[in-house]
């Protein structure tokens, strides 16, 4: 029973909300707004899942005094500082909770993320100089494709010749556009084969492992 | 001699990081900059937005995206606020990433205040929204049930602007600025199922990846990365709606710096490696 309710759920709702979308009738539509407010309350389920599984996660850490154990420390307090300056500083006598939360976003986490992505520039630049090598005919395409883009995005291309830009332009236009279009109708069958497997009860993964 | 060509391709990478620093540093710390070449894709978006009536149908700017990629679509944002606020063209604001709630709130507010503009009559910011699809899916339904409250807690009803806008059908255009998969996921959901016109702003990564959605009008236009945001700035400045151009324009000389370093290290690199290759085969 554990895995045929889900099946059954997947197998009724998946066929319903596929005839719903070809008849948009009264009734059809108030059964989709039914669904769309229930799926947001699923979704914010995922959310204390999450949270459930990193303050696991942590303080396992902690307790088995695993190697960088005081990382965790600094996660959950974090997690939790927060949190608490988030949920508190929606009250309006409290609300310079709520500046210090900005304050924490824009001034701590903002600039260490973007400090963490900017140092991506440099291992690229890195990577981009010792693999970057024309060892077959199909890699110089690469090459001369990949410095032409370089070029046409950065004023220096217009400078050395005027059509660098438009030539940069017809690249992404049409072998890039074929070669995406391609990959976006291959994903597209997959998409549908998939979702079609799932609300046939053929592919099972998504039950989890546990239970029969 | 040919010893020396040898070595080009095993250069310490510490020499390519120091190389990388100073192309980037020094356009900053000089301010140099330069005009550039306009991509028809974001003259499309500039173009579209510039035909919105003022006071007119609102844009909606979903701000989808984290502080990583913050340095490339701030730029984009403020640029596309101010040619709104110039023009009398209002704004919805929201992010679908928890990250953006912050980051749009910072930026909505801080354009709003350089034009004098209020928040419920001329913009309204809604912060983030969780469920992702599920909210340009109701959004085309029931915008009041989408965004029952702004980011301040006022409800939907007590904003003077959002008075007539029901669904999709009273919003000029939805503007995706993502750095990831979202401006796809507006084409599919509020696009192709509700008629909204879908424009975006994205990452110089993820920007080839909607060149189909460009050529077949599901995408209005598209600013990409760094260099989308400063041809924005351009265009407005051109225009006159704003007196000078912000940060992306800026860093488009360090870009263009770096670029050109780049692509003399991938030269170096390969005369070394035929180099030492030609060596090997005398051997």
């Amino acid at each position: 029973m554990k895995r045929q309710i889900p099946l059954m759920l997947v197998l009724v709702l998946g066929i319903l909300f596929f005839v719903q979308f070809f008849v948009p009738s009264q009734l059809s539509m108030e059964i989709y707004q039914m669904a769309l407010q229930w799926s947001i309350v699923i979704g914010a389920f995922a959310i204390v899942l999450a949270i459930g599984s990193l303050v696991n996660h942590h303080t396992l850490k902690i307790k088995r005094r695993k190697e960088h154990f005081w990382n965790s420390y600094v996660t959950l307090f974090a997690l939790f500082a927060m949190a608490f300056l988030g949920i508190f500083g929606r009250i309006e006598s409290l609300s310079f909770m709520s500046a210090w939360f900005r304050k924490l976003f824009l001034y701590v986490q903002a600039p260490m993320d973007s400090a963490m992505f900017a140092i991506l520039a440099f291992y690229m630049a890195s990577a981009a100089y010792r693999a970057f090598r024309a060892r077959s005919k199909e890699a110089m395409l690469l090459l001369i494709s990949g410095f032409i883009i370089m070029l046409g995005v950065v004023p220096f291309g217009a400078y050395l010749w005027g059509r660098i830009p438009d030539i940069a332009e017809w690249i992404m236009m049409v072998p890039n556009m074929a070669a995406k279009r391609g990959i976006l109708f291959g994903v597209g069958l997959g998409m549908t084969a998939t979702s079609l497997k799932i609300i046939l009860g053929i592919e099972r993964n998504w039950l989890g492992g546990g239970g029969k | 001699m040919i010893k020396f060509l040898s070595r080009l391709g095993k250069m310490d990478r510490r020499i390519v990081f120091i190389l990388l620093l100073a192309a980037i540093l020094i356009p900053l710390l000089f301010s140099i900059r330069q005009r550039f070449y306009v991509d028809e894709a974001t003259r499309r978006l500039y173009d579209y937005v510039d035909r919105i009536e003022p006071n007119g149908r609102p844009l909606l700017i979903s701000f989808d995206y984290d502080p990583q990629v913050a340095a490339e679509l701030d730029p984009m944002a403020r640029a596309v606020l101010r040619h709104c606020f110039a023009r009398g063209v209002r704004v919805i604001g929201m992010s679908l990433a928890p990250q953006g709630d912050a980051i749009g709130e910072a930026i909505v507010t801080q354009v709003a205040r350089e034009f004098g503009k209020k928040s419920g009559v001329d913009y309204s910011y809604f912060g983030f929204r969780p469920g992702g699809t599920i909210i340009m899916l109701q959004m085309g339904v029931n915008a009041k049930r989408a965004l029952p409250l702004d980011y301040y807690q006022v409800p939907y009803d007590s904003l003077p602007m959002m008075q007539n806008v029901h669904n999709y059908d009273d919003i000029a255009m939805v503007l995706s600025l993502a750095g990831s998969t979202y401006p796809y996921s507006w084409i599919i959901f509020a696009g192709t199922k509700f008629r909204v016109k879908v424009g975006a702003g994205q990452t110089a990564v993820m920007a080839p990846d909607n060149y189909p959605f460009l050529q077949t009008g599901q995408l209005v236009g598209q600013m990409g990365g760094m260099k989308g945001g400063a041809e924005y700035e351009q265009l407005i400045c051109d225009a006159g709606y704003y007196h000078k151009p912000d940060v992306a324009s800026k860093a488009m000389s360090a870009i263009a710096y770096s670029h050109l370093l780049i692509i003399l290290l991938i030269v170096l690199g390969n005369v070394g490696y035929f180099v030492s290759r030609r060596l090997e085969g005398r051997k």
